[in-house]
């Protein structure tokens, strides 16, 4: 293909120039800010279109770069020619992006082209047969722009892994690339990405099991709360039976009591009963003895050797009196022996004790201790018996001194005598009254209320033992209650005040640890109230977490299909362009010879066209960066050119666009390479702008009359 | 059986209701899976209606009644209240690896209908008047002969014994134990007459719970007869209770260019394997032309009113003619040649996933984009 003519309506500072070009070599001559870049830009722009958008690098964008400053027409035209000699003209308008294509007849064939992304026909793409980043990587050459950077030579390489592809979009591999890529981290993720669908559901996964992790532990909590409510229940059950267990025992108790109280009021009974008939007897006695006294001396006299009632009654009572006085001086000479006896044994112990310490004593000596023990109880036991009895005789003599009457006197005093005898008597029945609670008139009235005490007592006993034998029944032992044997002893023989004191406390500390109890049965049954969102929560929460595993894991089977994918298409195209790399290197080592006037002949690039050159003379192989500025100018041109041909064999030659491209090269260098130029691209049309005249010079001297040279003005500026 | 009296029990058996469980084989189905839940309770209603009609001399629930980490005070109340429809007919219940009997557990604490009982392993349940013994484990000692002896159990019958396998025990032993008839659950497959006695039913699960549980779903009604110190002779039928089955097919959706065309191939064969109540997962098989995509998630919300649960699974590969691509010299070619032998050398495990690569590839490629 060759350009024809440009027609800028209004591009940049240039507006309304027309510039025609040879098919073959074509020199752009023009000062600085003569428009050079700008013309080279256009001819890019008329095939590619500009694009807007935003600025990159620091520069605004193609579509503003170039805009007129004073608003004039922003338009163009180009025409060409393929290479099978048909023409075509394109017109476009930048301002408004549009773009009109006419064949030679001038049929607008615009609509004949397929439309890129950016809606606009790709007739360059077709005709040409390179998009513009291929256009730009190869054949058109920017000022100081010859050298590419890695994105520059990743394209060239990934062009050059599809040369088969014969269709518009030459870039396949870097397509193929570009697709996989983006499906894998924008539509699901990678672990760079944080807001991809993997992402996500990632996120929402954790969310879940911290939900369900939550959820257990609030399960496992109510469990135990539930262990713990049944373990309270029975602790409850247990409380309440011993509580039950402990009011009957208090009922025993009062039982005891009332039992003991009959038993004092029998005695008191008893006794008061007894010194009751003694009082009537001596009534009884001392009226006989006034009717004796009214009967006159004969009675006397008969009765003189027969003792009277009353003395006898007195003697009786007199020597029940001395009875009670003398039985004492023996108790009190046996006890006096236990005390002794006690003390002996004692102190033989406590000689065995002082000899041969506790762990020398034997048998005998814990016989020693055993009669201390016995003789000691037993004398106190009997000090306690005479001290009751000499309380008793000191009774019985009071009553007797106090009941002694005499019996001689006259008749009157014995009525004085009876009289009185009956106040004691009436007294005696208030006392009997007093302790029985009814009123007693008589030793007959008191003998029934000593009658009836008793039978109480014989109730009370009943019912004592029928409780106890109950209380033995409600309580094992094993359970922690009581045997019988130590019920009996409990109620029997404890002391009254101090199982009441003791049974008091009992009952209060389980009172106390049932309230409690039944306040943490509250509590936890309160807790435990069925609150079915956490349990419905629970199942959501799996059902969901299954839902979301299942969508990462088949997300995560289309990211490793997606990574396979592109490790694979880059092994295949990697391999491709190893094929073609001695050909490329081949093409290059002999570009970079003709330029180079066989100095370097040995240039070669990697699979990613990294270039390096063997050096003359020593064969050293160097990157080609780290050579002189020049020097690698002239490979990067070799790489271009030679990728050019190879991705242009057999279709369009598209023409070399060159913009100041020998700026560092010496004359030599120019000149070599115009020569170049002119024999291996005879049938490619050439544009080289320059502002160098000996450039011009040296390609008149070459091409003659073969150059078409083209001077800009500057009147534009 | 000259004048011998023969011993008789008629039981109905069934276990692994698995009764408030998460139905995670609905999961992203909108109310599905408490639909399901409910659908649970139903299906125990009907047992009972069943033990009703039948009028068994005992009711076998064999473990996994209910899910001891979900089921609420409510759901036991109702099992509760089910029981006692059949006041006269013993249940008995032994717990499973999702009902455990542990302290605090509705099994130890909640008061069950008299009806009930809870068996550990050990216990020994004597049903009335039928001549039979219930054990809930091997170690209520050494069995009657003159009884008919029942096991019930919870675990897996005569498997690869790994610290996996739950209440293993074997087949053999429990014969030589002198048990005449073994109640199984823990599996939610049916088992009728295994084991060299042919003694070990397995009722199943009474609705099935998830896609690995195909077919008909339900009780067993099992009569066993026996002269005492004798042969027990069984003779157990399936009763099927379920409401709803889960099915899955394969549909070969060859040559389909469009969603609808699949569609159609899909609806024809659902209605030839199950009923619009039923449960449906559906894999896609075929080649269909390279670029066609199958919207799945359409496909489903189109067909969903014939079916109560939907799932497909697009295995569908694009009609790639891959031995004529892999000729080509080409990015293209060279790219399937090399994919193609790496599948070759995949195991079964990855050689769909390196399949997909390839297929993904060459959408690249052709299209310029990928669709996920």
């Amino acid at each position: 293909m060759h350009i024809d003519k440009i027609e800028i309506g209004g591009f940049g500072k240039i507006k309304n120039r027309e510039y025609t070009f040879a098919r073959g070599m074509n020199l752009i001559y023009g000062g600085n800010e003569a428009g050079k870049s700008t013309i080279q830009w256009f001819i890019r722009a008329m095939f590619y279109g500009l694009k807007g958008g935003r600025r990159t690098a620091g520069l605004p964008s193609a579509q503003k770069r170039f805009m007129p400053w004073d608003g004039t027409q922003y338009k163009g035209a180009i025409t060409y020619t393929l290479d099978n000699g048909t023409h075509f003209r394109a017109e476009r308008d930048f301002e408004k992006n549009e773009v009109r294509i006419f064949d030679s007849s001038y049929n607008d064939i615009t609509n004949s082209f397929a439309r890129g992304r950016d809606k606009q026909p790709m007739f360059a793409d077709t005709q040409l047969g390179i998009d513009e980043t291929g256009f730009a990587n190869t054949v058109f050459i920017g000022q100081a722009e010859v050298r590419l950077g890695s994105d520059g030579l990743e394209n060239l390489a990934a062009r050059l892994s599809d040369m088969d592809n014969t269709g518009w979009d030459g870039l396949l591999y870097q397509r193929a690339e570009a697709a996989l890529t983006d499906a894998l981290r924008n539509r699901i993720g990678t672990d760079r990405t944080r807001t991809q669908p993997l992402d996500r559901l990632e996120n929402e996964l954790r969310r879940l099991e911290a939900e369900r992790t939550a959820l257990i532990a609030r399960q496992k909590q109510k469990e135990s709360l539930m262990f713990e409510l049944t373990e309270t229940k029975n602790r409850l059950m247990e409380l309440e039976k011993w509580e039950q267990w402990l009011s009957e025992l208090g009922r025993l108790i009062e039982i005891r009591k009332n039992i003991d109280q009959r038993m004092k009021k029998e005695a008191l009974l008893k006794e008061a009963a007894a010194r009751l008939e003694e009082t009537e007897e001596r009534i009884r006695s001392l009226q006989a003895g006034s009717e004796n006294i009214a009967g006159g001396t004969e009675r006397r006299q008969h009765g003189a050797d027969t003792p009277g009632r009353s003395d006898l009654s007195m003697a009786s009572g007199k020597d029940s009196a001395d009875r009670h006085k003398s039985r004492p001086l023996a108790g009190i000479a046996v006890s006096v022996l236990c005390f002794a006896a006690a003390l002996l044994s004692c102190l033989l112990l406590a000689a065995e004790f002082l000899s041969k310490g506790f762990d020398g004593l034997r048998g005998i000596d814990f016989v020693y201790l055993l009669f201390t023990v016995i003789f000691a109880a037993a004398g106190s036991n009997l000090l306690r018996k005479i001290r009751s009895e000499r309380a008793s005789a000191a009774g019985a003599a009071v009553d007797i001194s106090e009941q002694t009457v005499p019996v001689t006197g006259s008749y009157s005093s014995m009525s004085e005598r009876i009289k009185a005898l009956d106040e004691i008597r009436q007294n005696q029945l208030s006392g009997v009254s007093l302790i029985s609670g009814e009123k007693c008139q008589s030793a007959a009235d008191v003998r029934q209320a000593l009658f009836s005490v008793q039978r109480d007592l014989d109730e009370l006993s009943r019912t004592l033992q029928n409780g106890l034998e109950e209380a033995d029944r409600a309580g094992r032992p094993e359970d922690g209650f009581f045997s019988k044997e130590e019920l009996d002893i409990l109620i029997y023989d404890t002391d009254t005040a101090v199982l009441e004191s003791k049974w008091k406390e009992e009952y209060e500390n389980i009172r106390q640890q049932i309230v409690e109890t039944a306040l943490r049965k509250k509590y936890c049954e309160g807790q435990l109230d069925e609150k079915t969102e956490d349990m419905d929560r629970l199942q959501c929460v799996e059902e969901e977490t299954v839902a979301v595993k299942e969508k990462i894991a088949y997300l995560r089977s289309k990211a490793d299909a997606l990574k396979i994918a592109l490790e694979v298409l880059e092994e295949a195209a990697s391999e491709i362009r190893r094929t073609v790399a001695p050909e490329l290197n081949s093409r290059m080592s002999r570009i970079i010879a003709g330029l180079t006037d066989n100095r370097y002949t040995d240039l070669r690039g990697d699979d990613s066209l990294r270039l390096r050159a063997a050096m003359p003379g020593s064969g050293d192989v160097k990157e080609v960066p780290v050579l002189s500025g020049g020097t690698a100018d002239q490979m990067y041109l070799a790489l271009r050119l030679a990728v050019a041909e190879l991705l242009t064999d057999g279709s369009e030659k598209l023409p070399l666009i060159m913009d100041e491209v020998f700026s560092q090269y010496d004359d030599r260098r120019t000149e070599l390479a115009l020569k170049y130029l002119q024999e291996e691209y005879k049938n490619r049309q050439i544009l080289i702008f320059t502002c160098k005249n000996r450039e011009i010079e040296l390609a008149r001297k070459i091409l003659g009359d073969e150059m078409n040279y083209v001077e800009l003005e500057n009147e534009n500026l | 059986m000259r004048g011998v009296a023969i011993i008789k029990v008629k039981l109905l058996q069934f276990g692994d209701l698995h009764m408030d469980a998460p139905f995670t084989s609905l999961s992203g189905v909108e109310g599905g899976p408490s639909r399901r839940r409910q659908e649970l309770k139903q299906a125990l209603a009907r047992l009972m209606d069943l033990a009703e009609r039948e009028k068994p001399d005992m009711v076998l629930v064999c473990g996994d009644l209910y899910e001891h980490g979900y089921t609420g005070k409510s759901s036991i109340y109702y099992i509760c209240d089910q029981f006692r429809r059949i006041p006269e007919i013993p249940v008995l219940i032994i717990p499973g690896n999702h009902d455990p009997k542990l302290p605090g557990s509705y099994y130890s604490d909640h008061s069950w209908p008299s009806n009930v009982h809870i068996l550990g392993n050990g216990d020994i349940f004597e049903a009335v008047g039928t001549g039979a013994k219930v054990y809930g484990g091997m170690d209520g000692g050494p069995v009657d002969p003159a009884f008919i002896n029942i096991l019930m159990h919870h675990g897996t019958l005569d498997m690869q014994f790994s610290p996996d396998a739950f209440g293993p025990i074997s087949g053999k032993h429990a014969e030589a134990l002198g048990f005449d008839y073994c109640a199984l659950g823990h599996f939610h497959s049916r088992i009728m007459g295994a084991g060299a006695g042919g003694i070990f039913y397995n009722a199943g699960s009474p609705e099935p719970l998830g896609f690995d549980e195909e077919g008909e779903h339900g009780a067993i009604l099992a009569v066993i007869e026996k002269e005492p110190g004798g042969k027990a002779v069984i003779n157990a039928d399936f009763i099927s209770i379920c409401t709803r089955r889960f099915i899955n097919l394969t549909v070969d959706v060859t040559g389909c260019c469009t969603n609808e065309q699949a569609e159609a191939f899909i609806a024809g064969e659902m209605e030839n394997a199950g009923r619009k109540c039923d449960l449906f997962r559906i894999r896609l098989q075929g080649r269909i032309p390279a670029g066609v995509v199958i919207d799945t998630a359409q496909v489903v919300q189109d067909l969903a009113d014939r079916a109560f649960l939907l799932r497909i699974i697009d295995d569908t590969v694009p009609d790639y003619d891959l031995s004529e691509i892999s000729r080509e010299k080409s990015l293209r070619g060279l790219f399937v040649r090399k994919m193609l032998e790496r599948a070759s050398r995949s195991d079964d495990e990855t050689n769909g996933l390196v399949m997909q690569a390839l297929f993904y590839g060459l959408e690249a490629i052709d299209e310029g984009k990928v669709c996920i």
